[in-house]
């Protein structure tokens, strides 16, 4: 019976030692895939800072040709031509930061392997609320790349109506009202967004703390 | 005595069996926390995700220089169109030697007497006419509508402050008229006059928003002054000035009033048109409109 009871003590305390050595090796996975996804999502912040710096400058060729005379013939078309270059690189910088923004999240949403093998409540539970953010940024994030597809879309057909001469105030000014619906749609999803990234940086750090990285 | 109990060789071998795995298992976990103690000097580097920047200047189009100037030049050629189109009528009714009688302000209560007057003359007028007084004599509009005179629009409010206020006004008081109208008679007018003609307060921008939907804004080329007269004046002058039309090859389009003064001297401008031999024709949807050009004229009332 003592030999019993020495037999258990000594496996429980081994199945225990090996709990804590299995949830630690996951942590450390964890972190390095975040490490990984976190190096995507610098490319990615880097494509939202060109995406911006163009919008600006798209936005300040688009003042510029409002305040012309549909007259200026010259004037107006190289305005088109800036606008249309400002478009190219948008599409350009947006397709790129798709691209960055997917890898960033296949390697982040890879950790949800490591997370059914966590044992410890807590780590599993925060590991879990982790996994949501990173699909909710996800899902926000796709939002916004349609609606920004959509307003350069809508942006090329204005400007092509403008090239081909199809002066049509009505349609303008009801396209110029859609852009800018799209343009505040964009802005709210970003303050969504960057709420999130809040969360999910907090709730990251919080589960490294629960698995003693930090 | 007591026997002290001995582990037997099976029980040994368990027992160092045990004890190995256990060490083994020990060792492992305290040489993976060493390296990890190595490893995480100071702990582990992580790397927050950054805020996105966006910043959104709403696009303005509706107050642009650009929109006004595509305004100003779709309305230039619709004016040119609409001067080649005019000179053709013209002249078409020049060889009908034609004269066009219009009435504003009406219905009033000397309208059955108006029309009586034109009866007996046997000529035919145009009536541009407010809202509130159709429907306050809703029997003369009938009578107009059966007797083939021409039916058309003059506001709501008759009052400039109001029908000029806002680039949609114009339009909001025409399109009430219309529909007065329309339930009166079952007539669907496009035409239109503006309160005191459209310049200056007609801008540019309501006769984009009227030509957009669709209505013909109607000036006139002889003012009788018979409202500002309001004596057996207006008659003389009425003759002078379509004597003088009549110098320039241009058919003309008399302005007059559905007002007791107006019905109490017609006759007599009756009685010249008919000797002059002048053929009174209505005016309808197809006749290209005659509209005072802004020409720089035009401004907002405020």
């Amino acid at each position: 019976m003592n030999r019993f009871i020495v037999v258990t003590i000594i496996l429980g305390l081994a199945v225990f030692l090996t709990g804590c050595d299995s949830d630690e090796k996951q942590a450390g996975e964890i972190h390095q895939k975040m490490e990984e996804s976190a190096s995507f999502e610098k490319e990615f912040a880097m494509n939202q800072k060109e995406l911006e710096n163009n919008r600006k400058k798209a936005q300040s060729v688009y003042n510029n040709l409002m305040n012309l005379d549909i007259n200026d013939t010259d004037a107006i078309k190289q305005k088109l031509d800036d606008a249309n270059i400002y478009i190219k690189k948008q599409q350009k910088s947006l397709r790129e930061a798709e691209v960055n923004f997917q890898k960033a999240y296949t390697k982040s949403a890879s950790i949800k392997e490591n997370a059914k093998k966590i044992q410890d409540k807590n780590q599993k539970k925060q590991a879990a609320k982790l996994m949501k953010l990173i699909d909710d940024r996800k899902k926000i994030i796709d939002t916004f790349f349609d609606e920004y597809h959509n307003l350069l879309k809508l942006q090329t057909t204005f400007y092509e109506d403008l090239g081909n001469r199809k002066y049509n105030v009505d349609k303008f000014n009801q396209q110029i009202n859609e852009i800018n619906k799209y343009g505040q749609n964009m802005k709210d999803i970003i303050q969504q967004f960057n709420q999130y990234t809040e969360q999910y940086n907090e709730v990251e750090n919080e589960y490294y703390k629960l698995a003693e990285l930090i | 005595m007591k026997r002290s109990r001995r582990i037997n060789i099976r029980g040994k071998i368990v027992v160092t069996f045990l004890l190995t795995i256990m060490m083994v298992l020990l060792s492992g976990l305290v040489g993976s926390h060493e390296d990890k103690a190595k490893g995480s000097d100071p702990a582990i580097h992580t790397t927050p995700l950054e805020a996105l920047s966006f910043s959104f200047e709403p696009a303005a189009f509706a107050d642009s220089p650009l929109r006004h100037s595509i305004i100003e030049k779709e309305m230039q050629e619709k004016e040119i169109a609409g001067h080649k189109a005019a000179a053709k009528q013209n002249e078409a009714d020049q060889r009908e030697n034609a004269i066009y009688l219009t009435f504003d302000d009406g219905p009033s209560s000397v309208s059955t007497q108006l029309l009586d007057i034109l009866d007996e003359y046997k000529m035919k007028a145009t009536f541009f006419m407010l809202g509130p007084n159709m429907e306050r004599y809703p029997k003369a509009v009938k009578r107009m509508h059966q007797d083939g005179y021409g039916l058309a629009l003059h506001g709501i409010s008759h009052s400039a402050k109001k029908i000029y206020s806002s680039p949609a006004a114009p339009v909001e008081e025409m399109a009430k008229d219309q529909e007065i109208l329309e339930n009166l008679t079952g007539v669907h007018t496009k035409l239109i006059r503006l309160p005191y003609g459209s310049i200056p307060y007609l801008t540019e921008d309501m006769r984009y928003l009227l030509d957009q939907n669709d209505f013909n804004i109607w000036d006139w080329n002889v003012d009788s002054r018979d409202w500002e007269l309001r004596s057996k004046r207006y008659v003389q002058h009425t003759i002078y000035e379509i004597q003088q039309m009549e110098h320039s090859g241009e058919t003309p389009i008399i302005l007059l009033h559905d007002i007791p003064k107006t019905v109490q001297y017609l006759p007599e401008l009756l009685s010249y048109i008919k000797k002059q031999g002048y053929k009174t024709k209505v005016l309808t949807n197809d006749i290209p409109p005659v509209t005072f050009p802004c020409k720089g004229r035009c401004h907002p009332i405020n």
